[in-house]
């Protein structure tokens, strides 16, 4: 985990705003684990039994917005 | 664009903080799109049985229908009961009854196409339409 809680270097950011596709998926990679972590619900079934897991949908809607505003970033 | 290198670590860590502020935000988004739908989002196998059937429609079929044409026009009668009345009646009360209440004449337009007087048509509109009741007998759909 340590490798991955570096910040994403310039060069890649810079790729990655300007849409580069290995750049983004290098970007949604960094921040995977922070998506997964927001998207878990507790969800019950009908007897009452809770479960952790991820949401799906919210999983992909985060991920979604995360590329579509990664392009809206101003490099200084 | 050259930035020097503590620039562009600037750079970096507002990126980051910009990626992780998003995320948060948006997660907060889709909580609350969530809470406001589970105000009006209902189980189908958990709907009480009066709302269903609001849900419920009934296939229409042209054969369902009973057609009668009155001075040209074409007029749908759907309940089979009031439709064999109608059918029993002469066809000058039918034809009044139909363009009255089916076709939402008044009786002065209705006079103007049968060219009678209009304390006519009211007379044999009242007049049919008790008939029609003798016809059906009191029945209703409610009652079938």
């Amino acid at each position: 985990m340590s490798k991955n809680d570096e910040v994403l270097s310039f060069p890649v950011i810079v790729a990655a705003v300007n849409g580069n596709v290995d750049a983004i998926n290098a970007v949604l990679k960094r921040y995977e684990g922070y998506i997964a972590q927001l998207s878990t619900r507790k969800l019950y079934d009908e007897d009452g039994n809770s479960y952790i897991v991820v949401d799906e949908d919210m999983r992909r809607r985060l991920e979604t917005k995360l590329i579509t505003k990664i392009l809206k970033f101003k490099v200084a | 664009m050259e930035l020097s290198s503590s620039q562009r670590k600037t750079v970096e860590h507002q990126f980051d903080s910009f990626c992780k502020r998003l995320l948060k935000n948006e997660t907060r988004n889709i909580l609350r799109d969530m809470k406001n739908r589970q105000k009006y989002e209902v189980l189908y196998s958990e709907m009480p049985l009066g709302e269903i059937d609001v849900l419920m429609t009934m296939d229409k079929y042209p054969t369902d229908i009973n057609k009668f044409i009155t001075c040209g026009f074409e007029v749908d009668v759907e309940s089979d009961l009031l439709a064999e009345a109608l059918s029993k009646l002469p066809v000058k009360s039918r034809n009044i009854l139909l363009l009255a209440y089916f076709l939402d004449m008044s009786d002065v337009e209705i006079a103007k196409v049968l060219d009678v007087a209009r304390s006519t048509v009211q007379y044999q509109r009242s007049n049919s339409l008790k008939k029609l009741k003798t016809y059906m007998g009191g029945k209703t759909n409610v009652e079938e």
